[in-house]
């Protein structure tokens, strides 16, 4: 297989494009509301509509006093009021509990509060009427007025609050229940101090503000609720007119102002339950547009709850594990989804849902992990777990979104073979000329003259530095696809500093560069680190300073130990790194402009490597340099090295950048 | 007593130490023939794995020097075949590849070698004593 091949076979894979079939789209009917004009253009003809009844009704029942009730009529009016204020109170109350809105507040403790009254005015009733007092007239009692007094006011003050709310900053539940409290009690004066009339015509300004209010407020646009309590408000101020033109407590006008007190607490219990059943309705339709946005998501997905179990998958997930949801409800998702390791099935996969809820963060999986499927196959899998909170930031479950990587890794596979190929291809024609070459250069096969001799030695170089270049390119490409597998070993650092000396010997004698090497060898202790790594960072600081440094110049190598850390340094009597090029010396590519005017052949790699390695260590690489006079460089490792995984720590290096 | 096997005796008497080089690449077999006869063995050199298996079988070589990719049989399926072999399962073995990458340094020590050299980093005096070194 060459090189030339596998080129074209690559080329030729990534031209195919495979077009993504688009199956298992989720159709859901969505919710479309009405025209909102239309909705204000009804409301409005409601109120009209009202309105118009209602100045009839007055019209007519100013003119007809035939019909007149009795105390049994007005009990029975009564009883029902109170029944109805209190639902209306309660529900009210409940909606406060659920949706902390404080308007539900006022008007939750005034419909109570007016049930409160409502109830002592039936039981008032009741009692005139068993102790039989024929008289038509009954002496007033404020408990006859006092609830559309106490319901005018708390439905004012939910309208004023709403006002500061708006204008200044919003009311704590605290500060409402206060207002609410001092309204209680500040109105038992006012109901007892206060001649009826008076009250009657304070209630009627007061409903008609409310209603004016809650007009203003333009929320019966859209809200049920709303809607239904403006008019609630509106038949109320009626109810306070109907009173005030009237003294017969026991005629028509009076009997119909208590029919619309009924009316009025009828319309607001309405207007609360509908509000009511669209919040249920809401939740149930959030489940549902929950499940359809799963359910359309291109990718596999499931949902567990916070122990693991599964709640949710769409049909990606299905097909991805063979499992069909049904099958796999309420199963902890690791017997449904059997993530595994490409290259260790037998390992135990790390429980990464279990710590995404437990840390309260997203987790991913490793990379190179498969997902067994029933059938045997092994797929090339990543998932991202993510926990799902509450509004009271509890975890409730965890979302886990799963990618086929399988596409991924072939291309990975492909780049993999293309790059042993690749360096096997390289590599084999530049050993055999290095090889000749070094024939050449001893006698044994026949000695050269002088001049051709330095020639020869010179191809010689030429060729190392081929080599080397290739192998920085490995290198690099193999960080980039976490091959680098740390093979750590007690190793004697140094005698690795002692065999890149000795290969370097060559280079320095020619450029009559000197060497002065502090290393106590009794005082450093060997270190558990992959050897051939090591090598190459010493090696290629170490050329590094040879390369390029003056004709005659000094390299220092040190090492030694300082707070437990392991200091290699060296420093070289070179050309230095210009300023400008000091904080980009790391990275891949990079040549500084008098480097690559001494050494026209250099990669740019060697330090990209050396960082990337010692950071994967845990370790730190410095310098510290001055254009002309030398440059110093200091690689720091913490004496336990970093965990092991060089590819994974070598991605986080990587990714940094 | 065969031609093969006086020649043999031959050999063991000479008292060169014999070396087998399964390396497909003409160049470098020819280094090594080269090289390593002026040092004094007597070079065998296999172009495929097969005939380097024939050949172990056949000479019992003091040492193999090894190439991965060759046709035929590569190297590891060389490795296989003469561990499998008791006879031979003790032979010498290094390792001359270009490939150097993890997973082939592993999976050729997985089945035992002597020695792993990347052939572009390693210079032919090196390798000639650490072969004078393998053989002794």
């Amino acid at each position: 297989m060459n090189l030339r091949s596998v080129i074209i076979f690559m080329q030729v894979k990534m031209l195919k494009k495979k077009e993504s079939p688009f199956k298992n789209h989720y159709k859901f009917p969505i919710p479309r509301p009405k025209p909102v004009q239309a909705i204000i253009k009804l409301r409005l003809a409601q109120y009209i509509l009202v309105s118009l009844s209602l100045l009839f009704g007055y019209l007519y029942l100013q003119a007809n006093s035939v019909w007149s009730g009795n105390l049994e009529t007005h009990t029975l009016l009564e009883l029902t009021a109170s029944i109805l204020s209190f639902f209306v109170g309660s529900f009210s109350l409940i909606k406060f509990y659920t949706r902390q809105n404080n308007k539900y507040l006022y008007i939750g403790l005034g419909f109570l509060y007016a049930a409160l009254i409502n109830f002592y005015h039936t039981y008032i009733t009741y009692s005139v009427s068993t102790v039989n007092i024929t008289s038509i007239f009954f002496e007033e009692n404020f408990s006859q007025h006092a609830s559309g007094f106490i319901l005018s006011i708390f439905a004012v003050a939910s309208i004023v609050s709403w006002f500061y709310e708006k204008k200044f900053k919003p009311v704590t539940k605290r500060e409402a229940f206060t207002v609410c409290i001092i309204l209680i009690f500040s109105s038992v004066f006012f109901i007892l101090a206060i001649p009826v009339k008076t009250i009657n015509i304070l209630t009627s300004f007061l409903f008609l503000a409310a209603f004016l209010g809650y007009l203003y407020k333009r929320l019966w646009h859209f809200k049920y609720f709303e809607h239904w309590f403006i008019l609630s408000l509106l038949v109320g101020f009626v109810v306070q007119i109907m009173y005030l033109s009237t003294d017969n407590t026991l005629g028509a006008m009076f009997m119909g102002a208590h029919v619309l007190k009924v009316v009025v607490y009828t319309f607001s219990l309405i207007g609360l339950l509908i509000s009511m059943n669209i919040a249920f309705k809401e939740v149930e339709t959030a489940k549902e547009t929950m499940e359809a946005i799963v359910q359309s998501i291109g990718n596999p997905v499931f949902i567990t709850d916070a122990s693991e179990k599964i709640t949710l998958m769409n049909s990606q997930a299905e097909q991805f594990s063979e499992i069909s949801f049904k099958d796999a409800k309420e199963r902890p998702y690791f017997e449904i989804f059997r993530f595994s390791f490409e290259n260790n099935l037998k390992k135990t996969y790390p429980p990464f849902v279990k710590r995404a809820i437990e840390k309260e963060r997203v987790e991913e999986t490793e990379h190179h992990t498969v997902l067994f499927a029933p059938s045997g196959e092994i797929k090339a899998v990543a998932a991202t777990a993510a926990p799902i909170f509450d509004k009271m930031k509890n975890i409730i479950g965890c979302i886990v979104v799963m990618k086929d990587m399988s596409k991924q890794r072939e291309l990975e596979k492909i780049k993999d073979n293309f790059l042993s190929v690749a360096a096997h291809q390289l590599r084999t024609p530049l050993g055999a000329i290095r090889w000749n070459l070094e024939m050449m250069l001893t006698d044994e096969h026949g000695a050269l003259p002088a001049p051709a001799k330095k020639i020869v030695s010179e191809l010689h170089e030429i060729t190392i530095r081929f080599i080397n270049i290739v192998n920085d390119l490995l290198n690099v490409s193999r960080i980039d696809q976490l091959k680098v597998f740390d093979q750590p070993a007690v190793t004697d650092v140094v005698l690795v500093l002692d065999e890149c000396i000795a290969e370097l010997k060559a280079d320095m004698a020619r450029k009559q560069v000197s060497l002065l090497v502090d290393a106590k060898k009794e005082e450093i202790p060997k270190i558990l680190i992959d050897k051939t790594r090591l090598k190459e960072i010493i090696n290629n600081l170490l050329s590094n300073a040879v390369k390029y440094n003056k004709r005659g110049g000094t390299v220092t190598a040190r090492v030694f130990i300082h707070n437990k850390h392991f200091h290699f340094e060296v420093s070289d009597t070179g050309i230095g790194i210009p300023k400008e090029a000091q904080e980009k010396i790391f990275e891949k590519f990079f040549r500084a402009v008098n480097a690559a005017q001494i050494i026209t052949d250099g990669s740019g790699l060697g330090l990209f490597v050396v960082k990337s390695y010692v950071e994967g260590w845990g370790g730190t690489v410095s310098f510290k340099s001055l254009e002309g006079k030398g440059s110093k460089f200091v690689v720091k490792l913490p004496l336990k090295v970093k965990k092991h995984d060089l590819g994974n720590n070598l991605l986080t290096a990587l990714n940094k950048n | 007593m065969t031609e093969t096997a006086k020649q043999e005796v031959k050999q063991k008497k000479d008292g060169k130490k014999v070396i087998l080089v399964a390396e497909d690449d003409i160049y470098y077999a020819n280094i090594y023939k080269v090289k390593l006869t002026k040092e004094g063995f007597d070079v065998v050199i296999a172009a495929n794995g097969d005939w380097a298996i024939k050949l172990a079988r056949q000479k019992k070589p003091d040492l193999v020097l090894l190439d991965l990719i060759m046709p035929v049989k590569d190297g590891f399926e060389f490795l296989k075949e003469i561990k499998k072999d008791p006879i031979l399962a003790k032979t010498k073995i290094v390792v001359l590849s270009n490939l150097g990458q993890e997973e082939d340094i592993k999976k050729a020590r997985e089945y035992g070698i002597d020695g792993y050299f990347i052939k572009t980093n390693v210079s032919i005096q090196e390798l000639v004593s650490k072969i004078k070194m393998f053989v002794n």
